[in-house]
């Protein structure tokens, strides 16, 4: 009896499935389930059984025993369609999210002096733990005691003194490596409720993840702001909530002065992440196009993202944020990148379009 | 995979013996313990180490180990209807009180194989004809691509419900076979008379012999073709559809002689397991256990027989119908007099000392079929003594004998698949195929059905229509589909 022919089968299905996944894509990604996950962390996505169609009855009648379970009979019941869950990576996810929005490769630009720091075990010494033990220039340091002090024995095993142990240690080495940094920035004065955050984090979790993709080393950081910013950390990110107005332009200035702080331009590829919902005070329409144009003559991408509460009318209309100040931005700077989100549905457009370029 | 340890060949012997006592009948049997991966491999082949390619199986696989990983499911058993000898697997690493109440149970499964008469026709060689299909399907692949025949099978599958359950039937066979000689006789062409070459310009002269074929031509045009309602559906597409090349039929084959080959296991399997617990319950009981292994079996079989938290478990309501049969026998509670007793009292204390039961099961379970099984011997008695009930969407109907027993019977006639059957394939004089659905009571699932017929109109080349009826509380329409290039409509 011969085994394993089912790993064939096994195969096909599997690759079958991927491309399911690949099709249904964006509801995938909007499952809040798997928002938060890590790269190689295998997530969950239930997959209806695959059906091959027969004729069959539609209507069900089910005689049970004892006790009823008290609903009636589930489309689970229904022979073929039970789900099964299929593991899948984030990678992989991420991987199947480029193929089908067809996203280029990053292309660095030319930032590859960020040295990273490597350990290489090329080294020797004369002291280190057992386990980096070097056999063989062990024995040499020994049998050349040996030949030394006249002891040695042709064909007598010899024994290894503590001088003669030598060990493996490893050297820094420099080499280089792309850099990514990330910085998110929100509005987070009233107008943002949980319904916008939420989709702020669904989008932001795909947009790190695909960078992370492309880039070996990738930073993020968190800025939020109302008429000021404030530089957070990851978890207070979505928590935090103020009541006051809105100055837009003090989002994009904190990210200039953390820029000139502790990420020069030379070093790192920058990319920008605003979202909000475009509603500003009137004088500050004012400043924020040269803070704005300053912050993208620095980095690879900014992108500003406007989530409209209205039916993506306001988005357009003349009096948004986005049509006063970033359109005619956009005119001028290659590298900025505008979208409008009205619901989880467009996040697929939205991946698309910031990160379509490349950049 | 390995044999039998010689321990558990000890055990096996014995249990055979006391597997003849009890009067069971069967084909050699030869076990073999299987290491889990092993054992998931060959359930999702269902049974046989190996089938021909196809994703399907991966998903039963794949499935099936995600539903043990969540507990569910455990299985013990595996045997397969074969001969020469018929083979079952045993799970390593389970105890011996597992061992053996499975081999306890095997025996049953091989009496039922070898004595049922749903049975008496099935390819017992099939181990040699699984092989060859997957063979076939290799070579096809190779020569015709492996995305077209891949694909092609889907098809084929998708088809291979509809199949004819009559054709098990031993004397449906013969019935089948007299059809067809009479159906020979009437084509024969020309009623000549018998001459010599001398005789026969005179005895058959020339006009009238054509005129003769002139009509007998006609004749053939005007027969209803099929002649007589086919219910294989599958192999009429098989063998007449004009869309099909070689190798697509023979795949249509493949797939057909699979789906027959496994009917009769899908329309016994009530009254199979049922049975092969009955026997397992009977001889362990009485003969294999030791006093020490009692709380493992006790266990280990409540388990099996546990009630389903949806739907029935068959291993159950099998086992318990045999048991009421045998106590019914027993006790002598059958018969005209019985069933017009309607004194309540005088039933629950008949007893006759008749002691008929094991002699009335062994009798049913060689003439049953599901179907049967329950039409015959699920009475008023056994509905309300464990509490069977009828669910449909949210309404739960208890206490209903008849509506009850309706509902089960139903779902249990044609193997739970709508019957359809080829009723004219020269429909509108233009060779398009007409098919009948014959409507017991439920509906059918559009979706599915006109995904179907869909593929019926690639093969068969020219419009299909299927005719069925949609039936709701307040009405009752005929409808029919019809699928041809535009599409599939109502």
């Amino acid at each position: 009896m011969s085994l394993h022919h089912i790993t064939k089968d096994v195969e096909r299905f599997r690759q079958i499935v991927r491309g399911k996944i690949k099709r249904d894509l964006s509801k995938y990604i909007t499952n809040q389930d798997i928002i938060g996950r890590h790269g190689k962390k295998f997530v969950k996505i239930p997959l209806p059984h695959i059906d091959i169609p027969r004729i069959r009855y539609g209507d069900v009648k089910k005689v049970g025993e004892g006790a009823a379970s008290g609903q009636g009979p589930e489309p689970g019941d229904q022979p073929g369609e039970h789900f099964v869950e299929v593991d899948v990576t984030i990678d992989e996810l991420a991987r199947m999210l480029g193929e089908e929005l067809e996203l280029p490769n990053i292309k660095p630009k030319g930032k590859q002096q960020i040295q990273s720091t490597v350990m290489k075990y090329r080294g020797i010494s004369v002291i280190g733990p057992e386990s980096l033990r070097h056999t063989k220039r062990t024995i040499k340091e020994a049998l050349k005691r040996e030949i030394a002090s006249g002891e040695y024995k042709p064909g007598a095993p010899f024994v290894p003194v503590k001088r003669d142990k030598r060990y493996r240690t490893f050297k820094t080495v420099f080499s280089p490596v792309s850099n990514a940094l990330i910085i998110y920035i929100m509005d987070i004065s009233g107008s943002m409720g949980d319904h916008e955050k939420q989709l702020v984090r669904t989008i932001a979790f795909w947009i790190d993840t695909w960078i992370r993709h492309n880039y070996k080393h990738v930073k993020s950081e968190y800025i939020v702001h109302d008429t000021q910013a404030y530089l957070v950390a990851h978890e207070n990110f979505y928590k935090l909530s103020t009541g006051g107005g809105t100055y837009i332009s003090s989002g994009f200035d904190g990210a200039n002065k953390l820029l000139e702080k502790k990420y020069p331009p030379s070093m790192w590829n920058t990319y920008v992440f605003y979202f909000g919902d475009g509603d500003n005070w009137g004088e500050d329409n004012e400043r924020a196009p040269k803070i704005i144009a300053d912050l993208a003559q620095v980095c690879n991408q900014v992108a500003y993202a406007e989530i409209s509460r209205a039916q993506g009318s306001w988005f357009l209309g003349e009096r948004s944020f986005s049509s006063i100040v970033i359109k005619p931005l956009i005119e001028k700077h290659d590298n900025i990148v505008r979208e409008n989100i009205e619901s989880l549905d467009d996040t697929m457009k939205v991946i698309k379009t910031f990160l379509g370029g490349g950049r | 995979m390995s044999l039998l340890s010689s321990h558990l060949q000890d055990w096996q012997k014995r249990i055979e013996d006391h597997a003849l006592e009890f009067g069971l009948e069967f084909s050699p049997v030869k076990f073999e313990v299987l290491s889990y991966d092993e054992m998931q491999e060959i359930r999702a082949y269902s049974g046989f180490p190996i089938r021909y390619p196809h994703w399907t199986f991966g998903q039963e696989f794949f499935s099936a180990s995600k539903r043990d990983e969540w507990g569910m499911g455990r299985i013990y058993e595996l045997i397969i209807n074969t001969e020469g000898p018929v083979r079952a697997f045993l799970l390593e690493g389970n105890s011996d009180v597992i061992q053996k109440l499975v081999m306890a149970h095997c025996y049953g499964h091989a009496d039922f194989f070898y004595k049922n008469i749903w049975f008496q026709n099935t390819n017992r060689k099939m181990l040699n004809t699984m092989a060859n299909h997957g063979t076939i399907v290799r070579t096809l692949a190779e020569r015709h691509g492996q995305d077209e025949v891949e694909s092609f099978l889907d098809k084929c599958t998708s088809l291979d419900n509809l199949i004819d359950i009559a054709t098990l039937c031993p004397s449906q066979q013969k019935l089948n076979r007299k059809k067809k000689t009479v159906q020979k006789r009437n084509t024969q062409k020309v009623p000549k008379i018998k001459a010599n070459h001398i005789m026969d310009d005179y005895l058959n002269p020339k006009k009238w012999v054509e005129a003769e074929k002139k009509k007998a031509r006609k004749r053939r045009q005007n027969k209803k073709f099929p002649e007589a309602p086919e219910k294989n559906v599958l192999k009429f597409i098989t063998e007449h559809a004009s869309n099909l090349q070689p190798w697509q039929r023979t795949l249509l084959t493949v797939i057909h002689d699979e789906a027959h080959y496994f009917l009769p296991q899908m329309i016994t399997k009530i009254v199979n397991e049922g049975w092969a617990v009955f026997v397992h319950s009977n001889l362990m009981t009485q003969k294999v256990l030791s006093p020490s292994e009692i709380i493992e079996y006790a266990q280990i079989h409540s388990r099996v027989v546990a009630p389903h938290q949806r739907g029935l478990n068959p291993y159950r309501l099998g086992w318990l119908l045999f048991k009421h049969i045998k106590d019914k026998w027993d006790k002598g509670r059958f018969g005209p007099e019985y069933e017009q007793c309607t004194d309540y009292e005088k039933r629950e204390k008949w007893d006759t000392h008749a002691n008929l039961g094991m002699q009335k099961v062994f009798e049913v379970r060689q003439l049953v079929n599901d179907q049967s099984f329950i039409n015959n011997y699920f009475d008023a008695d056994f509905c309300r003594e464990y509490d069977f009930f009828v669910q449909e969407d949210d309404k739960v109907t208890r206490d209903d004998y008849d509506l009850i027993k309706h509902a089960l019977v139903m779902t249990l006639t044609n193997a739970g698949r709508p019957a359809i059957r080829v009723d004219d394939a020269n429909y509108n004089k233009n060779g398009e195929l007409y098919l009948i659905h014959e409507h017991i009571g439920l509906n059918l699932d559009e979706e599915k059905t006109t995904a179907v017929l869909k593929t019926l109109y690639e093969m068969w080349g020219k419009p299909v229509y299927l005719q069925s009826r949609c039936v709701t509380e307040n009405r009752d329409d005929e409808i029919t589909f019809k699928c041809d290039k535009d599409g599939c409509t109502k």
